[in-house]
């Protein structure tokens, strides 16, 4: 008994002796809080990582007199491949790169559109990437570093902006275990948030706590980046991308601001198209997925004015109907909603009222659903729907035949049928409002 | 069941004068003269200071023949009036005169004699000699070759007091004193029945302590109460002060940082934990009663929770356990998580703990052992220390040291927080004592953690799990999450349940039929149905 | 003394620890989304060969297959079909403990060497072995708690309801039937080689009677909760990722998240697996030598020390064979161990069983 007791110890101590070899020291990590991946010269890549100064964070921490300390910085490297970029962005940077905490993982355009299994293959490989991160593809370019807004951090605030896009119900969060599992099964295709980037002014970011000097009401007016980097690939030397962080207020530049605007379809892991606002609502009315968010429709009682309806859930069953060659495919659609904005007086308790209010939703759902449907099929064709999955699971034989076909040729042309019920549940807090 | 060793044996001078001496004390007969017999008392004990000899002259015989000895150190003087000499005194003379004139004196005498206080009858010297230091008063007559000797008085003992090491809010609320019979008249008086056993042993060559085995035959298994009569007979030493050095002869694994026997200072656990079949060990001169055999899971349980009702016992219980767990546990894992695994932590609080590790000196393993160590001396120090400067320990220790390092920048403030968390868990562990013992074992499962971070302390967590399983106190099974013979209910265990619901049989006796009958039905008085 | 309790948790925590990681990528990468199908038909194939060496150890009390091997078949067929088992338990201890270190340093810890992690793994083991079965035996009432608290809450977790993904679970053997019955060859051996350490620690097992109930509860209980693990895998990452990672629980597990508590569950989940394999490694190591040494007439904790210096140096030495491992578990490797096992162990001593009852009841 003692004498195994003696031998743990001395290989314990032996262990403890050799030393610790995965060991870090949290002080000496630089902590990447979002990743953005672009299209470089030629083959390259760019990857952009956030890196995080959490001193600066700190209320607790001085930084030295007279400077505001930097929360966090952009790096920003070329490279054949990404672990490539990231190592030639450790070598200016005195901490080591942690990619653990990444949450957000932007994608360029321009790559997007080469396509993404190089960034795919990466993330997936690397077991410390978290595959609950999500994933975006943005029209202007990664690289944009976010203007930290409401959170102190530009990583956080662009996690907290994809969070609160999903309220509009015309976005949706895709993660990278998501956008694995839609590249790997058979006939369904990947799909992204879809960002741009909006250039605002004069902005400077200090610590928290510190005053934010910004006051130029434009800021809020949000205006399109000019400098499209993405597509020409050659940042001018000046460009606030670079430098993102300029210490005079004198400087022109700054962060920008991330918009959710819609979906990136794609087909395989090359970008096909985007989907923005009501198209995106087209499709996720199609996929049942539309949770939050605002619908508008004429008054049935003629007032000429619109009501505006909440949407409380959405959800959507897909048939697949095969007859002999024919394939098609019924989808019916149920949306919940409640009332929340009508011309005063409306009596919404009225049942002819929420009748026609109702056929008028069905309308207007189908019409949405229907839009982003046709240019789903006939421009993009990408079955970012899902359908041939229902087909393979449906009748594995007849799917190992069409899928070589079916983006190409059967999905265009596919035939499906959208039924819409929608069901306004509640006239909100009062049937009718100053109703005399 | 081996004998795994002998217990306590210590080799015996042979041959050594005082040896020697004792030997032929005991051989040496009470002599026919009393006077004879007193010096040879007086040279026995070395001419004591404590040593009373008061010698009588009865009424209607003209010289003394009649002597009471005792330690005066031992005896309550106003007693011995009171039980020997008055007594002796309203003798009639015809009633002594007739003792005195039977064959056998000292019978007459002792049975005649109208005190309430036992009275036994001493033959060799040797006997007379241990009688008087265990604190009795002998009476020697002369003429008789033998001596009385009276069962009548104690050595002084204190009040009965608080446990002050496990105080509960509600609940009895006394505890146990150094005095055996004192403790054994508070655990008789919760458990009358006539099958509560109470065995004595002496131990100790010079202390002669006295050692209670208190058990509940037919409920306490016979082997495990053979078991260890057999190891208490086996102890050869010199002195006993306390349960602890018994524990130490007597425990299954000497080596073991689990302490197998509970110590307990409340006369109603001990009488409780007889009821459920364990041995309860009462020794003089502490106040202390050990329970055996022990279980892993009375680290949990407290004597309240008998008390409360059984949803907030329940809860405390639970409570109690996860406090153990984190005071074991929770350094260890700060460290394995800020060293290896920091993607486990939200940014947010890892952009916290990431920036108040800056600057500081030691790498975080290092200031983890040397927090965990100043921590357990903070306690160690305030609870040597007398009252009053305990306070004061906690004060420097806790408050102007912990503040200063963090703000020093020794020590980061984020491992300060868990350390402490961890210490203050364990304080939750009602035997704090024993909590101490086993938070010893966080040392290695961090060193684990530090070097191998979470797959270390894993490996080192089920090592650790081994080796409780593998303990066992007095034969039986230390830790048995799922006791045999009844329906797997680990909540039987962490929770207590209501007393309807509590298993009807004792864990130590599954033969032993119901510990409890019918729960009254409640009726609503008023309705009368 | 084990009770049929302690039983039933030995082999069900052991073969949950043994199937969680390399379940879902064996079966996955051979029936695609019926891979749960293989399950099932694993767990039904384990249960009936292990019931049958449940039945032998029943009717045989206080025996190992060392021992009672030898009353049937005569020493040298007695030590041949227990060394068979023996040999593969021991192996497969190796094979465990060196899986159980390369998966930590593939997903977590890559600069650590791969003795640093296999020899304290192999070390508890021994100690464990060389408690003996009382020890292992009531170890395993808390491992088996813990780990089932653990996984019970992780797959709670990283369980999204939706009727879609239930859907989808249904049948499509779109390659017939004969891959999901090839994927069920791996899963059915880990079952087999988790069940039959019966015939080891039915020595020192009370009740024997209960025995064989308690062995096939265990398989029945631990296939439920692989068809759980092995659906959640399927439904979450679907059938072609399952099979591309190394190990496709921990991939399930790092996208699941408990806002502002955890950020990871993969981490917590690798924890309860390493506690259970270092569970499995310990009953390993103590079946293979109660095995050998009642075959031999040797004490069994001589054998275990024996065994342990043995297998000090292959399980860590050169630290290259993540792509072994995949092999090692591939249907050819696995189907013909079991095999083996089957034809070699189990069918000889149950032939000579049943004659030995014809002959003494005629």
């Amino acid at each position: 008994m003692r004498r195994i007791g003696l031998t743990a110890l001395i290989v314990f101590l032996a262990l403890g002796c050799s030393g610790c070899w995965d060991s870090v020291e949290i002080e000496e990590v630089a902590i990447v809080g979002s990743m953005s991946i672009d299209k470089g010269q030629g083959d390259h890549v760019v990857v952009s990582l956030e890196v995080i100064n959490p001193s600066a964070l700190a209320s607790g921490t001085q930084g030295p007199i007279g400077e505001s300390p930097v929360v966090s910085v952009m790096t920003r490297d070329e490279a054949n491949t990404i672990p490539a970029a990231i190592t030639s962005a450790q070598r200016r940077t005195p901490r080591k790169i942690c990619t653990g905490l990444v949450g957000t993982i932007v994608i360029g355009q321009a790559l997007a559109r080469e396509g993404v299994g190089k960034i795919i293959d990466y993330l997936v490989r690397n077991a410390t990437v978290r595959s609950s991160a999500t994933l975006t593809t943005c029209d202007t370019g990664a690289g944009l570093l976010q203007r930290p807004f409401m959170f102190p951090l530009p990583s956080r605030t662009l996690a907290g902006l994809g969070e609160s896009a999903l309220a509009s119900g015309m976005t949706i969060t895709v993660t990278l275990c998501e956008f694995m599992a839609r590249l790997s099964e058979p006939g369904i295709e990947p799909i992204t948030m879809h960002t741009v980037g909006r250039k605002t002014k004069d902005v400077q970011v200090k610590r928290q706590g510190d005053e934010v000097k910004q006051t130029d009401p434009a800021v809020m007016r949000e205006q399109p980046i000019d400098v499209d980097v993405s597509l020409d690939g050659e940042l001018p030397p000046d460009s606030p991308i670079l430098n993102p962080y300029k210490e005079t207020s004198s400087g022109e530049f700054v962060p920008g601001t991330t918009i959710n605007i819609g979906i990136a379809a794609y087909r395989g892991d090359k970008l096909v198209g985007f989907l923005d606002d009501h198209e995106a609502r087209g499709y996720l009315w199609t996929v049942g997925r539309v949770e939050q968010g605002t619908i508008e429709v004429d008054d049935p009682g003629g007032s000429g004015k619109k009501i505006a309806l909440g949407i409380i859930r959405s959800s959507a069953s897909v048939k697949p109907v095969i007859d002999d060659d024919l394939i098609r495919m019924d989808v019916e659609l149920h949306v919940d909603l409640e009332t929340r904005e009508a011309p005063m007086h409306t009596n919404v308790n009225n049942q002819t009222l929420v009748q026609a209010l109702e056929d008028s939703l069905d309308a207007l759902i189908l019409r949405e659903a229907r839009a982003t449907l046709n240019r789903v099929q006939k421009e993009l064709k990408t079955d970012i729907y899902g359908f041939g999955n229902k087909v393979y699971r449906k009748d594995p034989k007849l799917w190992a035949e069409l899928e070589p076909r079916w983006n190409e040729e059967i999905f265009p042309n596919l035939e499906v049928n959208i039924q819409v019920k929608s069901r306004v549940r509640a006239p909100g807090s009062a049937y009718s409002v100053a109703n005399r | 069941m081996k004998p795994r060793r002998s217990f306590g044996r210590i080799p015996r001078p042979i041959g050594t004068p005082a040896e020697a001496d004792d030997n032929r004390q005991d051989q040496s007969e009470l002599s026919v003269d009393l006077d004879e017999n007193l010096r040879t008392i007086e040279s026995i004990l070395g001419n004591a200071s404590d040593l009373a000899v008061r010698r009588l002259a009865l009424p209607g015989e003209p010289q003394s023949s009649l002597a009471v000895v005792y330690l005066t150190s031992l005896v309550n003087t106003e007693n011995v009036s009171l039980t020997v000499i008055e007594p002796l005194l309203s003798l009639s003379d015809v009633a002594y005169r007739s003792a005195a004139m039977a064959a056998d004196p000292l019978e007459s005498l002792r049975l005649t004699l109208p005190t309430v206080r036992p009275i036994s009858t001493a033959g060799s010297m040797k006997e007379l000699i241990d009688s008087l230091l265990e604190g009795k008063v002998v009476m020697l007559i002369d003429g008789a070759s033998g001596a009385l000797y009276f069962d009548a008085l104690r050595p002084p003992t204190r009040l009965f007091q608080l446990p002050t090491s496990e105080t509960t809010v509600i609940g009895p609320q006394i505890g146990l004193t150094e005095s055996v019979d004192d403790n054994l008249a508070l655990i008789r008086s919760r458990l009358k029945h006539p099958r509560l056993r109470v065995e004595q042993v002496i131990i100790g060559r010079k202390s002669r302590t006295d050692v209670r085995i208190i058990y509940f035959e037919g409920i306490a298994p016979r082997e495990v109460v053979d078991e260890l009569r057999r190891r208490l007979h086996e102890i050869d030493i010199d002195m006993i002060l306390d349960p602890g050095v018994i524990r130490d002869l007597i425990t299954d694994r000497p080596y073991s940082p689990f302490v197998m026997e509970r110590m307990t200072e409340r006369p109603d656990t001990v009488a409780a934990e007889v009821n459920l079949g364990r041995i309860a060990l009462l020794v003089e001169g502490s106040p202390f009663a050990m329970l055996l055999p022990s279980q892993f899971f009375t680290l949990i349980e407290s004597a309240e929770d008998y008390y409360l009702n059984s949803l907030s016992a329940s809860l405390l219980k639970l409570l109690r356990a996860f406090a153990y767990i984190l005071s074991v546990l929770a350094t260890p894992i700060y460290v394995a998580v800020v060293n290896y695994h920091f993607e486990l932590v939200p940014l947010p609080l890892l952009l916290n703990i990431a920036a108040t590790q800056e600057g500081v000196p030691f790498p975080l393993p290092v200031a983890a052992f040397l927090t965990e160590m100043v921590l357990d001396v903070v306690r160690e120090a305030g609870i040597r220390l007398p009252r009053q400067f305990g306070p004061v320990v906690s004060i420097f220790g806790a408050i102007i040291l912990g503040q200063s390092a963090i703000q020093a920048g020794f020590v980061p403030p984020g491992l300060i927080i868990v350390a402490m968390m961890g210490t203050i868990c364990s304080f939750a562990v009602p035997r704090a004592e024993k909590a101490l013992a086993y938070r010893l074992v966080r040392f290695p499962l961090l060193l684990l953690g530090s070097i191998l971070g979470f797959p270390g302390i894993t490996i080192g967590s089920v090592a650790l799990v081994y080796h409780v399983a593998s303990l066992k106190s007095l034969g039986i099974p230390y830790a048995v999450l799922y006791p045999p013979g009844h329906t797997a209910r680990l909540a039987k265990k962490l929770v207590r349940t209501a007393e309807h619901n509590q298993p009807a049989t004792r864990p130590l006796a599954p033969t032993d039929k119901v510990r409890r009958g019918k729960v009254p039905e409640p009726r609503d008085p008023k309705n009368g149905d | 003394m084990i009770n049929p309790r302690q039983l039933f948790f030995i082999i069900a925590l052991t073969r949950i620890s043994a199937l969680l990681v390399l379940l879902p990528v064996v079966t996955a990468g051979n029936a695609l989304q019926d891979a749960w199908i293989s399950v099932i038909v694993a767990t039904v194939v384990a249960i009936l060969f292990v019931w049958l060496g449940a039945y032998l150890a029943m009717k045989h009390p206080g025996k190992s297959l060392g021992q009672f091997s030898r009353d049937l078949l005569g020493k040298t067929g007695g030590a041949i079909t227990t060394g068979l088992l023996a040999i593969s338990f021991y192996v497969l201890c190796l094979i465990r403990t060196r899986l159980v270190s390369l998966v930590i340093i593939s997903h977590f810890m890559p600069k650590t060497p791969g003795w640093a992690l296999a020899i304290p793994v192999l070390l508890t083991a021994f100690y464990g072995a060389m408690m003996g079965p009382d020890t292992v035996g009531r170890a395993s009432e808390f491992l088996f708690t813990v780990m089932a608290l653990i996984i019970v809450v992780s797959m709670v977790m990283s369980y999204v309801w939706s009727a879609e993904r239930v859907a989808g679970l249904k049948p499509v053997l779109s390659r017939g039937l004969r891959p999901v019955f090839g994927a069920a060859v791996p899963a059915a051996f880990l079952g087999l080689m988790s069940g039959l350490r019966v015939l080891a620690l039915g020595r020192f097992t009370v009740e024997e009677h209960k025995m064989p109930k308690a062995t096939a509860l265990a398989l029945l209980v631990s296939g439920l909760v692989l068809l759980v693990v092995t659906i959640d895998v399927l439904t979450t990452l679907g059938p072609a990722q399952a099979q591309a990672y190394v190990m496709p629980v921990l991939a399930l597990a790092s996208s699941v998240f408990i806002e502002g508590i955890l950020e990871r569950l993969d981490l917590v989940l690798m924890t309860a697996w390493v506690l259970g394999i270092t569970f499995d490694v310990t009953v390993l190591l103590a079946s293979s030598s109660i095995l050998i040494g009642d075959s031999l007439g040797i004490g069994h904790r001589k054998v275990a020390a024996a065994l342990f210096l043995l297998g000090v140096v292959p399980v860590s030495h050169r630290f290259t064979d993540i792509f072994v491992m995949r092999q090692l578990h591939s249907i050819p490797v696995t189907g013909i161990w079991s095999a083996a096992i089957c034809v070699g162990t189990l069918a000889p001593v149950f032939i000579a069983y049943l004659i030995k009852k014809r002959r003494g009841g005629s």
